[in-house]
């Protein structure tokens, strides 16, 4: 018995090669890179009407999608699935389909530019032909990595759940996206003060029972595959400032908090976005910035949406 | 999805015992069902007699389940379903439609936010009669008698170029197709959008190809209130009910948001912070009276810059 316990369970070769294997860490746009996300993490990012947020998804979508490295090609994706889960029903994957488009022309020209500086000839190499085949079929392979589906309430988005487990592979990384948590809010609180009838032992369908069932079928899912997911939440600004915070003077406009606690106490990372609304433009374009809230740092970062997808703003031109 | 005694004559699985065990929970709907937890129910089905006959009554629940969601689609075939039914609608402004690369997009809900007299009816009338003479029909809900089918002859009229005796088949045609409601009411809107998803879902090779809401705001924000929370629920459900129509039809959806004075008098739209969310495409409207200029400026937009613009005029 006791020898057994002194054998331990695994070289250290071995443990290096589990932990190494399973470290798979998202790592958000600049700015917002300073916190990678990890297997089992819940990333929130929360900020008013067009603040981003579905963009900072999207290009991390990107990221997943692309593929590591293609007929030596570096592309610097990490070649995971990525679901997308559009409660808002508002996507529209041409954005998508553009910003890949020019991440996989970029990293062709970058590799083109490499030979030709090495003093070889290109077209010795691989026929230009050969290459646009190349960048169509590297295409064709992210976009089937990427799936999509769009709830019209919150039932459709429960059945989502239910049997989404079923659907994943059990090996390997997805990453789940959930394109506005929130977005069934009104209408679930309107459903909670409806009359449910007059058996006492009924589960009223409200607010808080289907978000409680969200939490429940989200932290299944974590348990049975390994997973990381990313959701955005709309708040609005019209809070009714209270004494306190008028007395303190706060400009920094803090959002009230409207999911139930269910909900709050399964995130484990947040970033709040806004706009900036002092007109200060970079070029032609509005100025966004972003704060870690949970893990709180201090630093808070700016950025621009270009073509290409989100710039710091201080890395200069788009 | 449905009450479980409605299902029982359509799967065998779905037995009186299966009901009776669902009852014991207090589960009568598939609704119920949803917020259960599946791993309980079956913990709970393995203590009794009947086990594996129960059984196979979640497990039937559970792919009646997989039927209630929309699709898994993957990018690809988005994107081709995109380029092959999602049309640009012109909008009669060639400034305008440069702006938003085409015009105004099928399987988007776009809001047009102005104050008054910044030509957002008279863009919904231009789309309407390009519509109505080229591509299909539009349905018009008028909340304000705003609609005006002598404007509509004009334009149209205008856009033909031909003489007015040759217009007559044109102008006919164009008349046919759009259809005009009008409503006063969230509860008419409602209705008439229901009636309209019902039709497009029975009959197939339908050609509504617009619909316009001149004004949404109008409907909308005498219902909306702090302390009521049926408001803001009837409207985001009539968000949802528009973007579904729109993706599944592929139909351009145009609201218009009128402008009511805010703090320190300036103007503000009618619906304002909870309603930005809902909407594809905001578009803001402005004229300047002295030149009869029109401007539009993007607000929100999936894939174009906030902040672009552009000047046109309405003949």
């Amino acid at each position: 018995m006791a020898k057994a316990w002194l054998n331990g369970d695994e070289t250290a070769k071995q443990m290096l090669s589990r932990v190494l294997k399973e470290r798979l860490l998202l790592h958000l746009p600049h700015p917002l890179h300073r916190v990678p996300i990890g297997v089992n993490n819940i990333l929130e990012i929360t900020g008013p009407s067009t603040s981003a947020k579905t963009e900072i998804l999207l290009q991390v979508a990107v990221n997943c999608i692309l593929p590591k490295i293609r007929n030596g090609v570096q592309y610097g994706g990490l070649e995971h699935s990525v679901l997308f889960l559009d409660l808002d029903c508002r996507f529209d994957i041409y954005r998508l389909s553009q910003s890949l488009r020019l991440k996989i022309t970029e990293a062709n020209r970058l590799h083109k530019a490499k030979y030709s500086h090495m003093g070889a000839n290109v077209s010795d190499h691989i026929s230009n032909n050969q290459l646009e085949y190349d960048e169509k079929d590297v295409f064709d392979e992210c976009m089937r990595r990427f799936l999509y589906t769009r709830c019209y309430d919150s039932f459709e988005f429960l059945s989502v759940l239910k049997v989404l487990s079923n659907k994943l592979t059990s090996n390997g990384v997805n990453v789940l996206m959930i394109d506005n948590i929130g977005a069934f809010y009104s209408i679930d609180r309107g459903f909670s003060s409806l009359p449910q009838g007059n058996n006492i032992n009924r589960k009223n369908i409200g607010l808080q029972s289907v978000l409680e069932t969200v939490v429940q079928e989200i932290k299944k899912l974590l348990v049975l595959h390994s997973m990381i997911v990313l959701a955005t939440k709309t708040v609005t600004n019209q809070v009714k400032r209270s004494y306190s915070s008028r007395v303190s003077g706060g400009l920094k406009s803090t959002y009230r908090e409207y999911m139930p606690l269910a909900w709050q106490s399964i995130v484990t990372h947040r970033i709040t976005v806004r706009p900036l609304d002092d007109k200060r433009r970079f070029g032609d374009r509005v100025c966004y910035s972003a704060e870690w809230v949970l893990p709180a740092l201090s630093i808070s970062g700016e950025f621009v949406v270009c073509d290409t997808g989100i710039l710091d703003s201080e890395d200069g031109k788009c | 999805m449905s009450a479980l005694k409605l299902l029982e004559e359509k799967y065998a699985t779905i037995d009186a015992n299966f009901l009776q065990f669902c009852a014991s929970h207090a589960i009568f709907s598939v609704e119920d069902f949803l917020v259960h937890d599946v791993y309980m129910l079956v913990a709970s089905a393995e203590r009794l007699t009947n086990a594996d006959r129960l059984k196979q009554g979640i497990n039937q629940m559970l792919s009646i389940i997989e039927t209630c969601h929309q699709p898994w689609k993957n990018g690809l075939v988005l994107l081709e379903d995109r380029e092959r039914n999602k049309r640009c609608l012109s909008t009669g402004c060639k400034s305008f439609d440069v702006l938003l690369q085409g015009g105004l997009r099928e399987g988007h809900v776009t809001e047009l936010v102005g104050p008054s007299s910044s030509g957002k009816t008279q863009i919904c009338f231009q789309v309407a009669s390009n519509v109505a003479m080229k591509l299909g029909s539009a349905v018009f809900l008028d909340s304000g008698n705003s609609f005006s089918p002598t404007r509509i002859k004009q334009i149209v009229t205008r856009i033909s170029g031909s003489l007015e005796h040759q217009v007559n088949g044109v102008l006919q045609q164009a008349m046919r197709n759009i259809e005009c409601h009008a409503v006063f009411d969230i509860y008419a809107l409602l209705n008439v959008l229901h009636q309209l998803n019902t039709n497009l879902e029975n009959q197939a090779g339908c050609t509504v190809r617009l619909i316009v809401i001149d004004s949404i705001s109008s409907l909308i924000a005498p219902i909306l209130g702090s302390n009521n929370a049926q408001g803001y629920a009837l409207m985001v459900s009539v968000g949802y009910l528009l973007k579904k129509l729109a993706d599944r039809h592929n139909i351009a959806v145009v609201v218009t948001n009128h402008m009511v004075g805010g703090e320190g008098g300036n103007l503000k739209p009618a619906l304002g912070e909870s309603w930005k969310n809902v909407p594809h495409v905001r578009l803001q409207f402005s004229r300047d009276l002295a030149t009869n200029i029109y401007g539009v400026y993007i607000l929100k937009h999936p894939y174009m810059a906030t902040g672009r613009s552009a000047n046109f005029m309405i003949p």
